[in-house]
């Protein structure tokens, strides 16, 4: 088992990591970051909280983007090239395909955007300014989200086009980020059934907000390591059942 | 005769296609067996079921009835699968691998842990790639990407190997070097399971050969069984009185005469009026230069686009 994921999570990170798109998008996370430092001069007395807001608000999106981008690929890649076939008549278990494609997934992300946060500390050192530990924290809860955007992405992958896919994991990312919203919705609601229904969704839909500390980073406020945690482990519960779904989809195929 | 590699018994496989879930029989009652060590040839025209048989042996698709066994597995199985090497119709990879990291890629799907890179190594230079194989498959051609195909196949050192169009793209000396892959995994015990629509290959490789055609198994047998009813003698006279020859032989039963040029070729059909002594006697009794003398057979192609409606050979199913 462990070889056949080895083989997966290699082929996948190769991949994507060769994939000439992403140093386009570095280039553009240079000059993103650049444009930070610009918009931090041209705010008088707020520079360094612009400069922060700013990057890592781009860091966040980025991973979000290029979970889309990594997670979708490799299942549909595999599936509309026809490379799927070769691969399951081969003597491996649906199920490890979607498991190491997913862990080589999450190990592209994991460099792509510590790529980006390399470059973002790199500016923040180089203009004089502190780092602490709430940006190490907060690009933690940035690539535990990205994680949780990959598998739904790979989720989706698993039975619908690229465009469908990228569709759907956009509405799911929109819905998750308005999650703590919906929650609010639903405890303010007067109606018994729509409270209902805005409850299951809450309790369906990751909430984003626990990975949403932009305030905390902006202020360079403290963010407690149980916050830290609990979200990790929020994010990490998503995971493993939107990757279980994709292996049982994946498990029932049949590849006409 | 022991346990057949591949045993098909009944196998059918149904669609549900479009809007309104039409019903299409890709493959119907298939039965067929095929045994070990023999290199047997799947023929057909498009649609008439050859992938999907194919998809059901490589477990990509599940039968909707039947039964078949495989490699002494009943199924397609993980254990099956140890035993298993699928070249499919199409064979497209990861564009931005390389020869060998496809191959150790597929080497470690196999579970190979020992001398990995040796066996890399050599199947690399066993399918004519030594030169490219640092060299991206975005980069390779239909032909090369054909021959890492058939390496991913083979890399596992399967007991039965299915080829689905193994020679389409390439050139006519890649389609020799895989007739010979092909020659020497029969020879190391491999049992080789074919389609093809290159008939001349299917003809100079296959033990046996099944055509198929709209889902159904129309004949299987050897070549020889298949081919048979078609055999006839073709015997080529010339002389001043070859005309007159050939109309006192065209009047008897089984013997067919053609005109060519200032000659006459007279056909003998299996249990013709006429054997090829008497024909001979006679020509040369009217002093007539014999040409030559020669068994002529119906091909494979003859076969293959022959009317459906026509029982083609003395083997039905199997």
């Amino acid at each position: 088992m462990f070889l056949t994921l080895n083989a997966f999570i290699t082929q996948t990170f190769r991949e994507a990591i060769r994939n000439k798109i992403l140093y386009g998008i570095g280039f553009f996370a240079v000059a993103i970051f650049l444009f930070s430092l610009v918009l931090g001069e041209l705010s008088l007395y707020e520079q360094e909280r612009v400069i922060r807001d700013v990057g890592m608000t781009f860091i966040m999106l980025m991973g979000v983007g290029l979970a889309m981008y990594t997670g979708i690929g490799p299942i549909h890649k595999e599936i509309e090239r026809r490379i799927i076939y070769t691969i399951l008549s081969k003597p491996v278990r649906r199920y490890e395909i979607i498991i190491g494609k997913f862990f080589g997934i999450s190990a592209t992300l994991f460099v792509e955007l510590l790529a980006m946060f390399a470059v973002f500390l790199a500016l923040l050192v180089m203009r004089g300014m502190s780092l602490d530990v709430t940006l190490f924290e907060a690009f933690w809860l940035t690539y535990v989200q990205s994680l949780v955007v990959a598998a739904a992405a790979l989720m989706f992958s698993t039975f619908s086009s690229a465009m469908f896919s990228t569709l759907m994991c956009a509405g799911f990312v929109l819905l998750a980020a308005l999650s703590p919203q919906i929650g609010l919705y639903a405890a303010q609601h007067k109606t018994l059934e729509i409270r209902a229904a805005m409850r299951g969704a809450e309790f369906l839909l990751p909430n984003f907000g626990h990975f949403d500390v932009s305030t905390q980073v902006s202020y360079a406020l403290e963010i407690p390591w149980s916050h830290v945690a609990w979200s990790t482990l929020h994010g990490l519960a998503y995971i493993v059942v939107l990757v279980c779904i994709a292996a049982i989809v994946l498990e029932k195929r049949d590849f006409v | 005769m022991g346990e057949p590699i591949i045993e098909l018994i009944g196998l059918s496989k149904t669609f549900h296609v479009g809007f309104r879930r039409k019903r299409v029989d890709a493959v119907r009652e298939l039965s067929l067996r095929v045994e070990p060590g023999e290199i047997f040839g799947l023929i057909g025209p498009n649609g008439a079921g050859k992938t999907t048989t194919i998809k059901m042996l490589t477990g990509l698709i599940r039968p909707s009835s039947g039964t078949m066994r495989l490699l002494g597995h009943d199924g397609f199985d993980r254990q099956c699968s140890r035993k298993l090497g699928y070249l499919p119709e199409i064979s497209y990879y990861y564009e931005s691998l390389t020869a060998s990291e496809i191959l150790d890629f597929y080497a470690k799907l196999y579970g190979i842990r020992e001398n990995r890179d040796k066996i890399v190594s050599q199947w690399i230079e066993r399918v004519g790639l030594g030169h490219a194989r640092h060299k991206r498959l975005g980069q390779f051609s239909k032909g090369m990407l054909q021959r890492i195909g058939l390496a991913q196949a083979l890399i596992g050192d399967p007991e039965l190997v299915i080829l689905d169009e193994p020679q389409s793209g390439l050139d006519p000396l890649g389609r020799r070097d895989v007739a010979d892959l092909i020659r020497e995994c029969q020879k190391s015990g491999k049992t080789i399971f074919f389609s093809s629509h290159i008939l001349p290959d299917v003809e100079r490789l296959c033990d046996r050969v099944g055509v198929i055609r709209q889902g159904r198994m129309e004949v299987v047998g050897t070549l020889r069984e298949l081919l048979a009813g078609d055999r006839h003698v073709e015997i080529m006279v010339r002389g001043e009185q070859a005309g007159a020859f050939g109309q006192a032989l065209s009047s008897h039963k089984g013997v067919t005469v053609s005109v060519r040029g200032d000659g006459v070729a007279v056909s003998l059909a299996p249990g013709a009026a006429q054997d090829v002594n008497q024909v001979l006697q006679e020509a040369i009794g009217r002093g007539l230069h014999v040409e030559h003398v020669m068994e002529r057979g119906s091909d494979l192609e003859s076969l293959f686009v022959k009317d459906k409606k026509e029982p083609a050979s003395p083997q039905d199913g199997n």
